[in-house]
């Protein structure tokens, strides 16, 4: 009994090398940056890549949380991505609905027209769409990238509900007709409860691009009260040189509610893109 | 499930609350925020500008914002800290809005706004405040196009030599000025296990282009680069072959970083902290290390000091490489041009508030281009920083400058030198073969007209 358990932890010796590598691979340059976050300036240029020998430097927690403006920023974040799940689930769900289920005329071409629409990259519309923007009065405004994070994202999500809607056998929803529910209805009352994992997996990943996202924030947004998280990075560099003891401290502090998020529902997370026959 | 998503929501929305409530600047570090709505008769003017570190903001918001709103009761400037500065500000003007005072990295940049009508013409503004009296002439100079204004340089800055004088004082070295002293003084690093010059490009591959231009002015000299871009002469003369094959001979030798593996890989922290702790001795860079060098000396018990770039070739006048860091114009579509023009005067025409800034935020920023003696700094200035602006000021009032590729070549061709050079490094591409395309490239630019203007040198025709 015991040789043969020693023979089966000697055969997984090398998964297990494999593995412990690995993980170093991954987590060794979060621990760099662990510990670059509490060294000084000048000590990341002398030891960038050792841990801290001059003391360890907490304040460049404090001093990055007040020159990178988190407070705000951490709010915006959490509004625009917020607004973002909501509006993202609602638009992209309906539109599921009506391309999986609605036997639509030209379903399919709306269904390439929005294929076509996530390949094209930002940067083509973004000068006519801050025209437009500045018109509106969007510019300097949470809703102006709230708007278009909406319009940019949508598509995905739509396309991931849908692909779990056409797996609900259409019985559910001719019982739920003939009981004499309206299209709502058989929306919000028979398909999203069905679907409801998938509305969770997309609004997760909708909630960290919008959470992550930098393009559209720095463009659209300028004043401080506005900016979103992505932008705080910024304060700790100048055109010549970055200050990497916060730079550091600032991503630890913009990564901790993301991760946390992540390992608080990544088993959803994971298991809702592979059910939905999607992959990222 | 559904259950824990909510708890993980109202968790969020909950700290969201929670943070709002903290404090998330200094009383000092914030700007006057805008009175809403405007006084009657008080005008906006808006300027986007780069992002500078926490005590530069604080300098910049007091030493110029502050001092410009209480001396203007009816203007209120703004300046906003943008990230992704230009392409940002490029979007904006280009979708009909954007800042009132628009910055850009260089003359370079000016000349697609001034083709597509996106900035004013300044001849009238510089008129009324005499800014051909208070600003060096080429500051005038490049900022023309088709023989108008349109932009005024915010920065300007030089290459120098940088050096760990503590070290240098250990070991009896005083800083080269000449070649042969370069290469005995660099030899004698090596040997004694120090890398001579602290270079390196993983973060910043631009910085390639600093080495050949200083290569160019001094060992081929500035007058002969004055010609080359002015194209009396071409980038394939002799001399300018021999100033690259220079420069591969001292890469090849290992002092640059401690040989080409080093100088791929590291980045600049890494290279000031190098120069910092004694692990290098010296470090050819521009004026905006007068930023760094405090921060990567502090606490190693060193010394840092600067000294000018040392003469390659006998024949050779040494001079100060002159560069744009930043221009600020007009915003055509502004509704204040007039209220805007007024906040471009404030930089220029006080030295001593202009010295007071530039001291504040300790150079590389804001180091706006008229005449400053030792008398315009405040007192508690470092005298090593005194010296190096009183030195460039006088310099430069003479005309007496050489040229740095990111100011005067045009951007096709700045991009060859800057991929090219690691050609000539690698072995793939000779000197001869560099130059002449960069020569190629040059001529095609500057038929299209894409060279920035190039001030008439003194004494030249």
């Amino acid at each position: 009994m015991i040789r043969r358990r020693s023979r089966r932890v000697r055969s997984l010796a090398p998964n297990y090398v494999i593995l412990i590598l690995l993980v170093v691979f991954s987590l060794g340059p979060l621990l760099v940056l662990l510990s670059n976050s509490l060294k000084s300036p000048g000590e990341v240029g002398r030891n960038p890549l050792g841990l801290p020998r001059e003391g360890l430097a907490w304040r460049n927690y404090v001093e990055a949380w007040r020159q990178g403006d988190y407070a705000v920023t951490i709010r915006n974040s959490l509004i625009v991505s917020l607004s973002t799940i909501v509006g993202v689930c609602l638009i992209s769900g309906l539109a599921a609905f009506a391309l999986a289920k609605l036997n639509l005329p030209g379903a399919d071409a709306l269904t390439m027209y929005f294929l076509v629409g996530t390949s094209l990259p930002a940067q083509l519309f973004l000068v006519p769409l801050y025209f437009i923007w500045a018109r509106l009065h969007l510019v300097d405004n949470l809703l102006g990238v709230i708007i278009i994070y909406w319009a940019v994202y949508s598509p995905f999500a739509a396309f991931l509900l849908r692909s779990y809607m056409v797996s609900i056998p259409s019985d559910f929803e001719d019982a739920a007709r003939v009981d004499g529910a309206s299209e709502w209805q058989v929306f919000s009352r028979i398909i999203v409860p069905l679907t409801w994992p998938g509305f969770l997996t997309a609004g997760l990943v909708v909630g960290l691009w919008a959470w992550n996202e930098f393009l559209f924030a720095v463009t659209f947004l300028h004043r401080p009260e506005v900016m979103t998280v992505t932008t705080s990075y910024y304060n700790f560099a100048g055109r010549y040189g970055r200050d990497w003891g916060l730079t550091s401290a600032a991503a630890i502090i913009m990564i901790f509610p993301v991760v946390a998020l992540f390992l608080a529902l990544q088993r959803r997370f994971i298991e809702g893109l592979t059910e939905g026959g999607l992959k990222t | 499930m559904k259950k824990r998503l909510i708890l993980t929501l109202a968790a969020l929305l909950a700290l969201s609350l929670l943070l709002s409530a903290c404090p998330s600047a200094t009383p000092a570090e914030e700007a006057e925020p805008t009175p809403t709505p405007l006084p009657e008769g008080v005008v906006k003017v808006t300027w986007w500008t780069e992002p500078l570190l926490g005590t530069n903001r604080e300098a910049l918001l007091r030493d110029f914002v502050d001092t410009f709103n209480a001396a203007h009761p009816d203007i209120f400037l703004e300046v906003l800290f943008q990230p992704d500065l230009d392409r940002v500000t490029r979007t904006a003007i280009q979708g009909g809005a954007g800042p009132d005072i628009v910055q850009s990295p260089g003359p370079a940049f000016v000349i697609d706004y001034v083709e597509a009508d996106h900035v004013l013409p300044l001849d009238d503004y510089a008129a009324k405040y005499g800014w051909n009296k208070e600003i060096f002439s080429w500051a005038l100079d490049v900022g023309k196009v088709d023989g108008h204004l349109y932009s005024l340089p915010l920065t300007y800055e030089t290459m120098v030599l940088w050096y760990n004088k503590t070290l240098f004082d250990q070991h009896g070295w005083t800083p080269p000025t000449n070649r042969a002293e370069l290469e005995a003084l660099a030899e004698e690093c090596q040997d004694q296990g120090i890398i001579p010059f602290a270079h390196a490009n993983a973060s910043w591959k631009a910085a390639n282009e600093w080495y050949v231009g200083m290569f160019y002015s001094n060992y081929a000299g500035a007058d002969k680069v004055y010609q080359a871009l002015t194209q009396q002469i071409h980038w394939d003369d002799p001399l300018f072959v021999e100033a690259v094959a220079l420069l591969k001979d001292y890469m090849d030798r290992g002092w640059f970083g401690g040989g080409r593996d080093n100088y791929y890989s590291l980045t600049l922290t890494d290279h000031w902290g190098a120069l910092g702790d004694g692990t290098a001795a010296m470090k050819m860079e521009g004026t905006w290390g007068f930023m760094h060098a405090p921060i990567y000396f502090e606490g190693t018990g060193n010394e840092w000091e600067w000294a000018p770039l040392p003469k390659l070739r006998d024949e050779v006048t040494p001079v100060y490489d002159l560069g744009i860091g930043s221009t600020v114009s007009i915003n055509a579509a502004s509704p204040h041009p007039d209220a805007a023009a007024e906040v471009l005067d404030w930089l220029y025409s006080d030295p001593k508030r202009a010295a007071q800034l530039i001291s504040d935020i300790g150079g590389g920023e804001y180091v706006v281009p008229i005449p400053l003696t030792e008398e315009d700094f405040p007192p508690e200035v470092d005298p090593r920083f005194i010296r190096a602006l009183t030195t460039f000021s006088a310099k430069f009032a003479e005309g007496d400058y050489g040229y740095t590729t990111w100011t005067f070549w045009p951007a096709r061709t700045e991009q060859y030198i800057i991929s090219g050079i690691e050609e000539v490094w690698n072995g793939s591409l000779t000197p001869e073969a560099y130059c002449q395309e960069q020569q190629r490239l040059f001529a095609a630019d500057l038929a299209a007209g894409k060279v920035p203007p190039i001030p008439v040198r003194q004494g030249s025709e």
